[in-house]
Parts: structure tokens; sequence; C-alpha cells
């Protein structure tokens, strides 16, 4: 049992670093529009933290269902634009490309288009939140010790969403005026999988230069 | 106009023959507007006695002349509006000395003649001739009634005196009599039983949709009388005047599949963030129906309808009132016109959100549950041991909570039922509206479902071989069309005549339920009930799952041969072009009004229903609806959004990733519910 889930949560098999950073006008430019950002009067950093008197794995489950029903919104924003021919692969840039791993049709890690990656990605998670054992509904239930490394797995691969969002599609974010919305939601979502450990900084470094010196 | 069909159209001449030739043998060498008020009278109180006699020919040749003069003496008149003023003026002048009295009895009369009912049934084939006493009849009644109704700046006091008069007639029964529109109620019935199949129903309709406004009142009316109601029940005032929002906002491009579209560009969707309250209940999860990943079917066919459609389509839709059309003169309809070119986006959202006290109480509840362990019922002030952000969420849903009519009437009710002895009697105010239900309550489930039944067999995508009821019988002249142009008009005379049915039914359905809600919600819900059960979900869907675009710019109305143009304007040569290039107007009024009532009736009988929100879903009712959208015009997307709205839950992830610009659409256009979990899922 153990061993199959190690194949699920295989990093090094379904995420590849392809060659050395290589700053590009690109960047600079998605870097710029991150400062875009909804001013709510609320400081994301604080709001993430756990409080007082909460479970953790509740706090954790809600923000990962929320966060699951948010990104799903935001990807389906541009999803028309996501097609297999302007997206045949699943990648974070020249950079970064990722490949598709389960215990079903894709034992080895396949490269697959980017809708074809999404599709299957919001299914598989969608599956680990409706399965009982995993996500309990019941308040008395207990939450599966393996809990936290499942959890993990899913916001890695919603992470995904967002680079693939970002470095592809923003373009049409910016077109439809949502670039607000969406770096609020990622600021999110980053500050929460920063304050329990939710990500490795690995895998986070496609987005990094977004932030940088953007004072968040 | 809509009253007369094109059909009807000889015998405009045939009244005025017969009105004229009684009236020179009486007055001869002076015309009808030249006579003094005391002469009018005189004369048409002549008319009236001739009504008395036995002979049906001659009492149908004084009616036609009483029918010519209701119709405004075209012979003697130069344009429309002359036309449209004597009628109006010899309308008041008729009902003044009980012309409507003694048209009342002679239709009950006709009603009752078993012989032309049993002559009728023995027919193969039902035309005009069938009908022709009843429609002259009918005609008369429906000219006096909706040029009374109407109020206009210069009427003199006498003419308003002579309204209220005739209101207080038509809505309160003398004796044991019933209300008028109970009449025409058992006339639609019977028509359905199969045992009148001669009586016009497109008359039969249209008089009972208006003597139904004139009586209940129509919707500026209806929200007046809301908004006093609330006042007398100690409620805080809505929070926006509905009408008045509805008339500012502006359309959403439909979704497109496609990603060149020029309106895309133009109509840029800034998507605010409403703070949503983060409460923390225990996990909610969603429903996976994702059973809408397919394709809507006729995606394939938008490049080719895009191309034939004008310009003129989807450049705006201006409701515009044609002058001819009084018929038309309804309130409620927004004018709008959408620059293409330069959409602006209101500040803030179009509606205020709105909270039930029953979401106060579950939303407390589940809190307690996860925080303390226990429940306290209904209680929604105890906050104890509760962390302070539910605190602040109560105090917002708080804020924002609305109470309304229905909700009073419910309490009091329950109040009633538990203190029989001790409340007694409740006191029901005499309303027109309580009067009508009263008398209707007998018979309702079969006035509805006569009415769907005729609904059904008007829409457009029905095929006439089925229905067992012949809507078309007074439309169809006698002789059947030899050549083509005369086929092609009557093609178009058939059609607009299904259109005004369609209009019609749609009008006093939705003015029904509107009134009767306000009169108290449980009458509201028996009427309801039974068009549920009568399908009317079904139909209304079925309505829809048609081309709505050709629909809406459907052109089956000949301008020229429209009254009164007809009689005042020489009547140019009508070529088989001319009827096809239809008139100017860049959609139909008549169609689009018609599909907003039906989606509104549509919301009405599913909202806050569980059942009947499922029934939505398991019709598959979101493509079709999304399909309306392409429709622009702001006050029919509404009210398609609020039912997709209460579906979207249900739908899965997938329908709504894919969809994300309906989701916006419903976002920016419909009420927040605080707490409603419409975008996530179960």
């Amino acid at each position: 049992m153990s061993h199959a889930l190690k194949q699920v949560f295989n990093k090094d098999k379904t995420f590849r670093p392809k060659r050395k950073f290589e700053p590009g006008t690109q960047r600079f430019e998605l870097h710029k529009k991150a400062q875009a950002s909804l001013n709510a009067g609320l400081d994301l950093k604080v709001a993430v933290q756990l409080p007082p008197g909460e479970e953790q794995n509740d706090w954790v489950a809600v923000h990962v269902v929320d966060f699951f029903n948010r990104i799903n919104l935001i990807y389906g924003t541009i999803s028309d634009y996501c097609t297999e021919q302007s997206c045949p692969v699943m990648s974070g840039g020249p950079k970064y490309e990722y490949r598709w791993q389960d215990e079903h049709k894709y034992r080895r890690p396949t490269a697959l288009s980017a809708p074809q990656y999404m599709n299957l990605l919001m299914d598989w998670i969608e599956v680990q939140i409706n399965n009982e054992d995993i996500f309990p509904t019941n308040v008395g239930t207990p939450f599966p010790k393996n809990f936290l490394p499942v959890v993990k797995k899913i916001l890695s691969r919603l992470f995904r969403v967002f680079v693939h969002v970002y470095i592809h599609h923003f373009d049409r974010i910016t077109q439809m005026g949502s670039e607000a919305h969406v770096n609020t939601c990622y600021k999110h979502f980053y500050y929460f999988v920063k304050e329990f450990n939710l990500i490795d900084t690995k895998e986070l470094e496609p987005l990094v230069s977004v932030w940088v010196g953007s004072g968040t | 106009s809509e009253l007369f069909s094109y059909t009807e159209e000889p015998e405009l001449s045939h009244n005025r023959r017969c009105f004229e030739e009684d009236f020179h043998t009486q007055v001869p060498n002076r015309r009808w507007l030249e006579l003094a008020r005391a002469q009018q009278k005189a004369y048409v109180m002549r008319l009236l006695d001739g009504l008395e006699v036995v002979n049906r020919d001659k009492r149908l040749r004084v009616a036609r002349a009483i029918l010519y003069l209701a119709q405004g003496v075209f012979g003697d008149c130069d344009n429309e509006g002359d036309v449209l003023h004597w009628s109006r003026h010899n309308s008041f002048l008729l009902y003044q000395l009980g012309t409507f009295s003694a048209f009342l009895e002679l239709l009950n009369m006709e009603i009752e003649n078993s012989q032309a009912c049993s002559s009728a049934l023995r027919k193969p084939a039902i035309s005009l001739a069938d009908s022709t006493e009843l429609r002259v009849l009918l005609s008369v009644m429906y000219l006096l009634v909706e040029n009374i109704r109407v109020e206009q700046e210069t009427d003199p006091p006498e003419w308003k005196s002579c309204r209220e008069t005739f209101r207080m007639e038509l809505s309160f029964p003398v004796h044991t009599e019933e209300p008028f529109a109970l009449l025409l109620f058992t006339m639609v019935t019977k028509f359905c039983s199969g045992h009148a199949p001669h009586f016009p129903m497109k008359k039969v309709l249209l008089l009972l949709w208006k003597v139904l406004l004139f009586t209940l009142g129509g919707f500026e009316e209806l929200q007046a009388m809301k908004v006093r109601r609330r006042e007398e029940l100690g409620l805080p005032p809505l929070p926006e005047d509905s009408i008045q929002v509805v008339r500012g906002m502006r359309a959403a491009s439909p979704p497109t599949y496609t990603i060149e579209l020029v309106e895309q560009q133009q109509q840029q969707q800034q998507q605010q963030k409403q703070r949503s309250h983060r409460s923390r209940r225990p996990l909610m999860k969603q429903d996976s129906l994702d059973i809408y990943n397919e394709r809507d079917p006729f995606k394939n066919d938008e490049g080719g309808v895009d191309e034939e459609e004008n310009d003129d389509v989807d450049s705006g839709m201006e409701g515009e009132l044609d002058l001819m059309e009084r018929d038309t003169i309804i309130p409620v309809m927004p004018a709008q016109r959408l620059p293409i070119d330069r959409v602006s986006f209101p500040k803030g959202l179009p509606w205020a959100p709105k909270v039930r006290q029953k979401d106060i109480e579950h939303f407390l509840e589940a809190s307690r549950n996860k925080f303390i362990g226990f429940t306290l019922g209904q209680d929604t002030e105890t906050l104890i041991g509760l962390p302070r952000p539910i605190h602040e969420s109560v105090k917002t849903l708080k804020q924002h909570k609305y109470v309304s009519i229905s909700d009073v009437q419910i309490k009091n009710e329950e109040e009633l039922e538990k203190c029989p002895m001790s409340l007694g009697e409740e006191e029901v105010q005499e309303t027109p509206c309580e009067v009508l239900y009263r008398a209707m309550l007998y018979n309702l489930p079969q006035y509805m479902i006569a009415l769907l039944k005729i609904l059904l067999a008007a829409a457009p995508t029905s095929k006439a071989k089925t229905d067992s009821i012949n809507i078309l019988a007074d439309v169809l002249p006698e002789e059947m069309p030899i050549t083509v142009l005369q086929s092609m008009k009557l093609g178009i005379d058939v059609n607009r005549h299904k259109e005004i049915i369609v209009k019609s039914i749609s009008a006093l359905l939705l003015l029904l339920l509107k009134h009767f809600k306000l009169n108290h919600i449980y009458q509201f819900e028996y009427v309801s009930q039974h068009l549920v059960f009568a399908n009317c979900i079904p139909l209304i869907l079925k309505f829809f799952n048609q081309n709505i675009m050709s629909y809406i710019t459907a052109k089956n109305s000949i301008s020229v041969l429209d009254y009164p143009h007809c009689t005042v304007c020489d009547l140019p040569e009508l070529t088989a072009e001319s009827l096809e290039a239809g008139d100017n107007n860049q959609f139909c009024w008549r169609n689009l009004f018609s599909c907003i009532n039906l989606l509104r009736i549509l919301n009405k009988l599913t909202k806050w229903k569980h059942s009947r929100t499922m029934m939505l879903v398991v019709f598959k009712s979101a493509p079709i609806l999304k399909r309306a959208l392409k429709v622009k015009q702001a006050m029919m997307q509404l009210y398609v959004l609020k039912l997709l709205k209460i579906q979207t839950k249900y739908l899965g992830r997938q329908w709504r990733k894919s969809n994300m610009k309906t989701m916006s659409a419903i976002y920016q256009k419909v009420r927040h519910r605080m707490n409603d979990d419409w975008a996530y899922g179960n």
C-alpha cells in the first residue's frame, strides 16, 4: 500500500526542471502584474494562521476544498484558450514540464497536453475530496494518519495550475481584467502552504520571481 | 390590433356597412363625429334596444354596428390617431349607457347556445364562420375593457369615475353572480373539454388577460401594493425597487464557444470579488454530477446562424411601442439600448444581498454543532461559546435579513392553527383578488390544465396533428387559400395568432401568480402546485427548446394589415416579397414579452423548492437555458441566470469550469444570498 502511494507521490518522476533559470521578459511582465491585487484590507499572512481552538487538520481540510473550488473556477475562465493546440504539453514556461501519473491509466509518468492534465488533475482531486476516509464530513470522525501527505500532494498539484495559468495564459487574464483576483487567490494559497509547510520550496520555484521585490 | 386577425379584415367593412345603413336611416347626411353628445347617446340607446330582438341575424347586425362604433368609426376618420381617439370616446359612451351588461347577457346566451355547439361539433373543419357572433361580442367587450382600463392624462373626471365603476362591476359580483373573469375561465375549460370547439380562444384569452389586468392591477400597481402591505405589516421597506433595477441593467454577452467574436473583446468582465464570509462549517462536499460535459448540440450551427442574422439583432434591442399596438402598453418592459462599443459596468452589484431567517438559524446550528456539540433549535440570539468570527458573521447575516410578506403570512397561519379558539376567525379583506380566488377555487385545477393545454398547442414547436383541440378555429377562413400569396398571408396570420395566444396565457398566468402570492402565500402555492401537476415545468422547458433567436426575431405581422392602419390608409399591393420582408422591427416584442413571462413563471414555480429544482436538472434544462442567454436583453437574461443559478451546484465541477462566462454573469446580475453555496456545490 505504501509502496503504491510512494509511486504516486514520486516527485522525481513527474516534476522535471529542464534547464537553468533564464530570466526573460515574460517573467518581468508577470512580476509587474503581480503588483495588482485586491486590497480587501485583510492581511492574508495573518489570516491563514491556525486560530486558537481550531484543529489543524480541520483548518487545512477546509482550505484545501476551498482552494480546489476557486482554482477550478479560475482555470475555467481561461479554459477555452487552453487547448490541445495551444498547450500540447503541461508546462510552466520553457523550464518546467509536468507529467501525469496515477494509479490507473498512467502508471508511468506521461506527457499530456495541458487540458488533459488539468482534467485528470481535477478529477483526481475530486475523488480524494469526496472520499470520506480521507476527508470525513462528520464532525466526530477523525482524519486518517496519512492526511497531511495526501494534502501535500493535492496542493503541489494545484500549484501547477497556477504555474500554467500564470506562464501561459496570463495575457488572457489581463484581458479579462481579473489579474487582481487571480493574484489575491495565489497570494492566499502561497501564504497558506508556507504557513503549514505543505509544498517544498523546490516545487514553488517556477513562480518565485513573480513575488521578488513585490514587497508582499 | 392583435385583437383582429388578418382573416377578419373583410369583416371590418361589413361592420361599417351595418352601422352606416342603420345610421343613415336615422340621421341622414351627418357623420357620427359631428353629432352632439346627446344625439350620440340617443342613437346608442336606440341601438341597444335593437339588441333585444329575437331574430339572431338582426341582433348580429346591431351588434356589428356597435362594434363599428367601438372600433372608432374609421370610415369617417382620416388617420389612425383619429380612429383611436374615437374608439376611446365611443367606448366610454357605450359603457355609460349600459352596453357592457347588454353584451354580457348576449354572451351568456351564445355560450349556452347548444345548437351552435352541436353544429360545430358535427363539422369536419371549423373555421371563422362558426364563431362569428362570439367574435363580435367579445371584440366589443375587449374594446370597452381596454379603452377604459388605460388611463390617460387628458381624461375628463367623469371618465375616471367611469373607470372605477367598471372596475368594480368586473371585480365584484352582484348578488350571487361570479366575477366576469370566471365566465371567461369557464369558456376556456369548455373549449378544452371539446364541447365547444368553435369558441374563439384568442379573443377569450386576450379579454381574460385584460380583465385581470384591469380588476387586479398591473405590475407597477402590484409593486405599490406590496410596498403598502409591508408597511401595514410593520416590515422594513424593500431594499430596492425591482422594476427600476431591472430597467437599468445591461445585457451580458452570451456564452461563446469560439474565441473570435467582436463583442467579446469589447465586453470585458471585471470580476468584483465580494467579501464572502468564511464560516467554519463542517466540510461540505461537491456532488459530482458531471453529466454536462457534452458540448451544446447547437454549437456547430452557431457559425451559420450568426451569418444569417442581421447585425440589427446584435446591436441592441429597443422596445419600441408601436402606436398601433395599444395592446402592448403593459408596464414593465425596460427599453434597453446597448451600445456595443461602450459598455460600462456598474460599480457595485445591482441587488442587495438577502438572508432568510431560516438561513441564520441553519448557520448557527451548524456552528453550534461544531464548536459546542449541541443545538438550540431556532434560537438566533445565544452566541455563547462560539468564536468571535462567528459572532461577526451572525451580525452581518442579520444586517441583511429579509422578511417577506409570505413569511409573515405563514407565521400568522401557524398561530391561527395553534389557537383556533382564542384568535377566532381571521379577518379577510374583500379585494378583487380574494373574490376571484374564491370563485376560481372550485375548478382551479381544470382552469390551469386547460390554459396549459392551449399554451402547448400554441407553442412553436408543437405539431398540430397530435392536438385534441384546434386553436386555429378562429383564424382559418371558410375557404382555404388558393394562391401562393394567400397561403403566405394565412401562414403569417396563423403564426401571429399562436404568438398572441402564447402572449396572453403567459401574461395572465404570471399576473395571477403574482397577485395570489401577495394576497396569500398559500393561495399561490395551491395554484403553483396545480400548474406543476399539469406539467408546466417541462412545458416551459420544451417551449425554450427551440431556436430562440428566430422566435424573438420572428416577423409574423403584416403591418399594413394591422388595425387600424388598414382602415384609413390605402392598401398597397401585397406581394410575396413584401410579405417575406415583414416589418421594420428588429425583433418581435410580443415574443420577447412571452419569453420573459414564461421564464418568470418558471422561476416562481421552482424557487426554494428542492424537488422542482431537481426537475430542472433532470430535464437537462441547462443547455436549453444557456441558449436562451443568446438573446441580449437584460431582463430575459436575468431570469435565465436565476434558473441556472439554482441548478449550478448540481451540475458538477466540469460544467462550472466550462461555463465560467455564465457563472460570471450570474455573479454580476443575480442577487446574492449570503451563505449560499451555489458556485461551489453541494
